[in-house]
């Protein structure tokens, strides 16, 4: 979908801030640009809808280089948003959502329908937030909107420059969690830059690791945590990475499946497990519960049973495996 | 409203009140006293104010001084009540005030006679016809006032030589003739002035003898003693004589009391009222002819217009002009603003977006160095730069170039500064998301600036509507006409007359184009937070 081939950017003043990147980001992933400031990251980013101009190499989008493309239309059909969300003030929610389907000319009524579905998805309920000013939303509200505006004309791809990177980690959290969910309906090709390893492990199909504008690893999450591909990328995951590793592996994974036909056992009411959440959650779950079996649910189906000691088990193997690395360097 | 803006309004408020304060107060101020007839009498004080429609400013001096004329003269009293024919007058160099509209009964004096006289002496009503006329009431004041002190008024006239011409022209008694003609004099002053000098002339240009008779006071039965060929002539006052003679009512108009009255003397009583000698015995108003000279009042008209308010008079007769005047100051104030916004508003933009840092630093300097000059400076350098490249140095051109070039600035810092301040982020999505830079500057960024380049041009047009009273210098016109003429003859009427409309001016458009940047402000920044 987006392909980098031999990408180079080097600023007036010299600074050469992306070097040779080669990338592929497939239809309907989500793939990670994480690094620290000044890793290359967002100017990458950025060169995908040239705001940044390439300085060597090429950017095919669906096969076509961008710079052949004309620059209007091009950043039209791909969806924007970032940290400082810069809603317009004064337009409306609606209106703000609306932007880029005026722009394309859709006439009133589909907009209408547009923009109202997308702040539903958003939960934004839109007969109470389709004529507010942006000065009257919370900072999340105000999020929720800069992404359901990145989505306006159903854009095939969407970048994200930290679009979660101004929230408080409660808001951030849950915003992180809808965006998933909404994510896995939606299938879009989003290439999404943070500097929050976490978020992520958490958010990303694959993860680009930049220093200094050179790429240093490319890899599912997973793999990233379990195996570094160089000392840079250890340094990086640092301290965090056993609970990293603990965040890459689903409860789906290490649950027991359901015998066709059992019956769920007799759940605790207000805490459910889910199959698609880390075992970072279910370790949460079972301190909260006290239980030593959970059931495990995706969605509203029953799926399946996780023992706490199957869990100790996976952590003290994990605690295994990052000792012997650190013995290992 | 913030504080700010309520302490300015507050301090034009004040000024304009203090200026309306000055000028509201009467254009002369004058202290009057009356005679207490005058006071409560019918035909009185009341009703000349009403008659010309104005009121003293002053109250009456209460109670009058017992010698009104006198007191004129010592300055105790500018404006009194007196006798046509009060000497008094005369000797404290007073002027009467011309009655404009007739408010004052006439009441002239004419000479009456027996018409069997006029026929039994050819050439006497010639005579006595070439007086009338000839005697004004400030002759008739001035003989009065030299008489005083001396017991024979007779001897006055022919010493004064009042009559000069009648008694040169003297002809002497026809001799052997001794006829005789019986002359009243009556007691009142000027009357005694009249038979005096009938009798005068009838000894020098006639052979008649004249036997002069005491008159008493009473009109009736003078008039009777003639009717009855007791007396051959006397004078009267023809108003005086309709009432008491005939128990007719005043009758308003000179020529028309006179006509009446002679109509009735020849019917009913055979005899002949000749033509008003000229004076009249009639209340009047006096002022010292040194204040009337000064404040320009010759007649009761401008006794009443003096005494309006100084602005409500001026007003009353400048309204026209105040107006034409006012509606130019508009007009040069407007077309300089359009001129100013139609330059500035483009400059400002382009300085903003453009990566030549240096021009916004270039063409602000200039622009902030133009604001150091003082305004009267600026309009005397263009009207200078103008002179040396050949143009018109005079006129509306030279002025209205004067306020651009002051306008320039804060339309041009504020579209400037706003839109250099539209939050980066804003600009950053609404280029990501494919806005051309058109759209970014009309969808986002002038909507985003219009309430800072509104308060520029706010400032701007209160300083243009203050400034635009200097471009008079340089013949444009406006209300600086009036407030430089005002200044320039040190009439405070004027002055407030050009400085008023045009703080009203400032006030009406500062209020007007905060409604504008109210209504054209976008709803999503007029909220705080929510």
């Amino acid at each position: 979908m987006i392909v980098f081939e031999g990408v180079s950017k080097t600023f007036a003043g010299g600074v050469e801030a992306v070097k040779n990147l080669d990338l592929e980001v497939r239809e309907g992933e989500t793939l990670i640009l994480l690094g620290t400031s000044g890793s290359g990251k967002t100017t990458s980013m950025k060169m995908v809808n040239r705001l940044i101009e390439i300085t060597a190499g090429r950017i095919l989008l669906e096969g076509e280089d961008v710079r052949e493309k004309d620059v209007i239309e091009l950043r039209r059909r791909i969806g924007y948003a970032i940290q400082h969300i810069g809603l317009f003030p004064h337009m409306t929610v609606g209106g703000n959502v609306g932007v880029v389907p005026r722009l394309l000319g859709w006439d009133r009524e589909r907009i209408r329908r547009r923009t109202d579905r997308l702040l539903d998805m958003m939960g934004l309920p839109p007969d109470d937030f389709r004529d507010r000013y942006p000065n009257q939303l919370s900072g999340g509200q105000r999020q929720r909107v800069g992404v359901a505006r990145a989505l306006g004309a159903d854009p095939p791809i969407v970048l994200m420059d930290e679009p979660f990177g101004a929230l408080d980690p409660i808001t951030r959290s849950q915003l992180q969690d809808e965006f998933l969910e909404l994510e896995s309906e939606i299938r879009k090709t989003i290439l999404f830059v943070t500097h929050d390893v976490f978020e992520a492990v958490k958010m990303g199909d694959r993860i680009a690791l930049l220093d200094e504008g050179v790429l240093q690893q490319l890899a599912e999450p997973a793999e990233l945590v379990e195996h570094p591909a160089n000392e840079f990328v250890d340094q990086f995951l640092g301290q965090q990475r056993f609970q990293l590793a603990l965040l890459t592996r689903s409860v789906k994974e290490s649950m027991e499946r359901r015998e066709a036909g059992g019956e769920a056992p007799e759940p605790p009411p207000d805490v459910r497990l889910r199959a698609r959440g880390s075992l970072v959650e279910a370790l949460d779950v079972f301190k909260r519960t006290g239980e030593t079996r959970l059931p495990v649910y995706e969605g509203e189906r029953y799926a399946g049973t996780l023992q706490k000691q199957r869990l100790l088990d996976i952590i003290s193997g994990v605690l295994g495996e990052t000792s012997e690395q650190e013995e290992a360097s | 409203m913030n504080v700010k803006r309520a302490v300015l309004a507050g301090v034009i408020v004040a000024a304009v009140a203090l200026i309306v304060f000055a000028t509201y107060r009467p254009r002369v101020s004058l202290q009057p006293a009356f005679s207490g007839g005058f006071l409560e009498g019918p035909r009185g004080l009341e009703d000349l104010q009403d008659a010309y429609g104005f009121s003293f400013a002053t109250d009456p001096l209460e109670p009058p001084p017992d010698d009104l004329i006198a007191a004129i003269g010592e300055e105790r009293v500018d404006v009194a009540d007196a006798h046509t024919l009060d000497p008094g007058i005369e000797k404290h160099d007073l002027i009467v005030l011309q009655d404009n509209k007739r408010f004052f009964l006439p009441n002239q004096a004419a000479l009456l006679v027996r018409s069997g006289v006029l026929e039994k002496h050819d050439g006497l009503k010639d005579v006595l016809d070439d007086l009338a006329g000839r005697m004004s009431n400030e002759l008739v004041r001035n003989l009065l006032l030299t008489a005083e002190g001396e017991t024979d008024l007779q001897t006055v006239l022919g010493d004064l030589g009042a009559l000069h011409r009648f008694i040169e022209e003297r002809q002497g008694p026809a001799t052997g003739n001794e006829e005789r003609i019986a002359v009243v004099v009556p007691d009142d002053p000027g009357l005694r002035v009249a038979s005096e000098a009938a009798a005068l002339v009838i000894e020098a240009q006639t052979g008649l003898v004249v036997d002069r008779k005491e008159g008493g006071t009473s009109l009736k039965d003078g008039v009777s003693a003639l009717v009855e060929g007791d007396a051959d002539l006397r004078p009267v006052y023809i108003q005086a004589a309709l009432d008491e003679v005939f128990n007719r009512d005043a009758v308003q108009g000179k020529r028309k009391a006179h006509g009446t009255a002679k109509d009735r003397f020849r019917k009913e009583k055979d005899l002949v009222l000749l033509d008003p000698l000229g004076f009249e015995a009639a209340p009047a108003v006096v002022m010292r002819r040194e204040t009337s000279e000064a404040e320009a009042i010759s007649t009761l008209s401008d006794l009443s217009n003096a005494q309006r308010k100084r602005l409500v008079a001026f007003v009353e007769e400048h309204g026209g002009d105040i107006l034409s005047l006012t509606l130019e100051h508009l007009a040069l104030t407007g077309i300089a603003l359009a001129i100013a916004l139609a330059v500035s508003l483009p400059v400002g933009i382009w300085l903003a977006k453009t990566r030549f840092e240096g021009a916004a630093f270039g063409v602000m300097s200039v622009a902030g160095m133009i604001q150091t000059i003082p305004s009267l400076a600026l309009v005397a350098l263009v009207a200078l730069l103008f002179g040396l490249i050949m143009l018109p140095t005079v006129g509306k051109v030279p002025g209205v170039t004067a306020l651009v070039l002051y306008a320039l600035l804060p339309i041009l810092r504020n579209t400037y500064t706003s839109i250099r301040q539209v939050d980066a982020s804003v600009i950053e999505v609404a280029r990501g998301m494919g806005m051309t830079s058109r759209q970014i500057l009309f969808k986002v960024e002038l909507p985003l600036s219009i309430p800072v380049i509104m308060a520029g041009v706010r400032i701007a047009t209160v300083w243009t509507i203050g400034i635009a009273t200097l471009v008079t210098l340089v013949g444009a016109g406006g209300l600086g006409d009036l407030i430089m003429r005002g200044l320039r003859s040190f009439h405070l009427d004027e002055l407030a007359a050009g400085t008023l409309p045009a703080a009203v001016l400032a006030l009406i458009s500062d209020f007007a184009l905060a409604g504008l940047e109210k209504l054209l402000t976008p709803s999503g920044l007029k909220e705080e937070g929510g």
